[in-house]
């Protein structure tokens, strides 16, 4: 019996899909009206629509969904970059090496990164400005990074200009001063910024990224300096284990300036001073280790007793520690008891 | 060498002293002819304390490892009116069997440092084989490095502080030995007897027992 049930409904699901729509029933006016004079009609309450009233039969109000363009643009509200900040973000060239008006990096995290930058400029001849937003943040179409860049950056130290979204490294935009453009070849701008984002996205934590991120890009702009020089070749795919070392815990303390102006001979001496005492270290290591281990034998001779001893009779010397009066030197000369002096 | 008790010097192989009769049987009357046993570190007096005695013990072991040869002892205790520090450290080294001690180290190799707090004098006694390279003055040396120590009641700073310069006077005296053994056999040797000096004097001081002396010999009778 269920079998029949699932065969025939298969077979109306089948009809209903598959096969022409058949014609719907309508009523014959005369029928109708008979019926209705009757006084009854099955589901006349139903399909009596002449009875319903005016508002009723227009059906109901149809609301309008909103466009994908007007969502789209609502969207785009949110994301982008309120009004408020576009002043303290574009509006002269900043201050400080970090512009994050909106304070998406905290108070302590701020001032290392400070710090480092500020390290990075004093040690390069390319300052690095970093534009800090949100991660899914949008810069207003109406300002143009290019005409940002070349307004703000076009006198005064060349610099590079970073553009860096929160936690999405891979957002992250770089620009170059107007000066150092044409220096620096676009192929190793992209590999400067890939490079950093690679760094970046070795971290999980977003300012763990951001770190990364500018460790490497200070590493990359070495290399930009050398090429806008013009003493680095075109690809340069190693780093110089000095910069490598360089590290942002390291850089954010005082790894010195003071140290690069060091002269050399002092260096020299320095080295030659360490290797000295590590050298008389070891040495000293050494013989106390071997006189540790050094074993001491005397030749043995024959000896004669003496006195019926058997063993020994080598008197040594006896000291008196009786009175701060009779101190060794005194003693030197041995004297039998009875002869001391109490 | 000198006498234990008068503190004159006798000569090797005296069986008494020359000078006061002083011999082991006279030690042995005053302290008694049974063997005692003691520890290399025995504190009779309980003037160390545990630590104390520990680190002294470090030290003599030490020294003992660096001397295959040799042993320190120390002995700390109150003599009372029973006789001379010398004596009673003269008869210890003889009478005493140290028990921490390997049996391959006798007697003769030993040094025995004496401390009596009560008298307030320490000594030092040493066996036949240091004989021929330590003296009185080396002893003597090794105690008075400890006397500012012993002077503040400070007993253990003081026994290490001599046990120390001990060992460091034998390292220095062993590499001196090496380098000219025979100057310390010729301490200790059987002196020569009086006949074959004469004999060495009138034969040009050669060698007496020598082949050429002989031949010599036997040319002029």
């Amino acid at each position: 019996m269920r079998c029949l049930t699932l065969i025939l409904t298969g077979i109306f699901s089948l009809s209903a899909f598959g096969f022409i729509e058949p014609p719907m029933p309508a009523w014959d006016a005369e029928k109708r009206q008979q019926m209705i004079e009757e006084g009854w009609l099955a589901g006349g309450s139903l399909l009596d629509f002449e009875s319903a009233p005016e508002d009723e039969k227009e059906g109901p109000s149809v609301i309008l969904k909103p466009t994908a363009e007007e969502l789209a643009l609502e969207e785009e509200d949110e994301n982008v970059v309120s009004e408020e900040y576009l002043a303290d973000y574009f509006a002269e060239r900043p201050a400080g090496h970090l512009v994050d008006p909106q304070g998406l990096i905290s108070s302590r995290n701020r001032k290392d990164l400070d710090s480092f930058l500020a390290y990075h400029s004093g040690d390069s001849s390319i300052e690095m400005f970093v534009y800090v937003f949100g991660k899914d943040q949008e810069i207003p179409g109406d300002v143009r990074e290019e005409e940002v860049v070349e307004r703000l950056y076009s006198a005064g130290k060349p610099a590079v200009i970073l553009y860096y979204y929160m936690g999405a490294p891979q957002r992250s935009a770089m620009y170059l001063s107007p000066i150092i453009t044409d220096a620096v070849s676009a192929a190793e701008q992209r590999r400067a910024l890939q490079s950093s984002v690679y760094r970046a996205a070795d971290n999980s934590k977003p300012f763990g990224q951001l770190e990364a991120f500018l460790v490497q890009m200070s590493i990359r702009i070495y290399w930009m300096e050398r090429m806008a020089e013009g003493t680095a070749e075109e690809t340069m795919e190693t780093v110089p284990e000095g910069r490598q070392a360089r590290s942002f815990a390291k850089n954010t303390k005082e790894e010195p300036v003071a140290a690069q102006s060091v002269p050399s001979w002092a260096k020299i001496t320095g080295s030659v001073v360490a290797a000295v005492v590590g050298l008389l270290l070891f040495l000293w290591s050494a013989f106390m280790w071997l006189r540790a281990r050094a074993r001491f034998k005397f030749p043995e001779f024959e000896v004669e007793p003496r006195l019926g001893a058997s063993h020994a009779a080598g008197i040594g010397a006896v000291i008196s520690f009786s009175s701060t009066a009779i101190p060794p030197a005194k003693q030197r000369d041995q004297v039998p008891d009875y002869m001391r002096r109490a | 060498m000198k006498c234990p008790r008068c503190v004159q010097r006798i000569h090797r192989a005296a069986v008494a002293c020359p000078h006061c009769g002083f011999s082991m049987e006279d030690a042995d009357r005053m302290f008694g002819d049974s063997e005692v046993k003691l520890r290399s570190l025995t504190d009779a007096a309980g003037i160390f304390r545990r630590s104390e005695r520990d680190s002294i013990e470090d030290l003599i072991e030490s020294i003992g490892i660096a001397f295959p040869q040799i042993f320190v002892a120390v002995y700390t205790g109150s003599l009372g009116e029973t006789g001379n520090l010398r004596q009673f450290g003269f008869w210890l080294l003889n009478r005493g069997v140290f028990e921490d001690v390997p049996v391959e180290k006798p007697n003769e190799a030993g040094i025995l440092i004496v401390i009596d707090p009560d008298s307030k004098s320490a000594g030092m006694s040493f066996g036949y084989l240091l004989d021929p390279f330590f003296d009185e003055r080396d002893t003597f040396d090794c105690l008075s490095r400890a006397h500012s120590y012993w002077l503040q009641g400070r007993y253990a700073d003081g026994t290490l502080r001599c046990l120390r310069q001990l060992a460091k006077l034998l390292r220095k005296r062993c590499r001196v030995v090496r380098r000219d053994p025979e100057k310390y056999e010729r301490k200790v040797s059987t002196p020569v007897e009086v006949e074959d000096l004469v004999k060495k004097i009138r034969g040009g001081n050669r060698d007496v027992g020598s082949e050429a002396a002989r031949a010599e010999e036997e040319v002029n009778r």
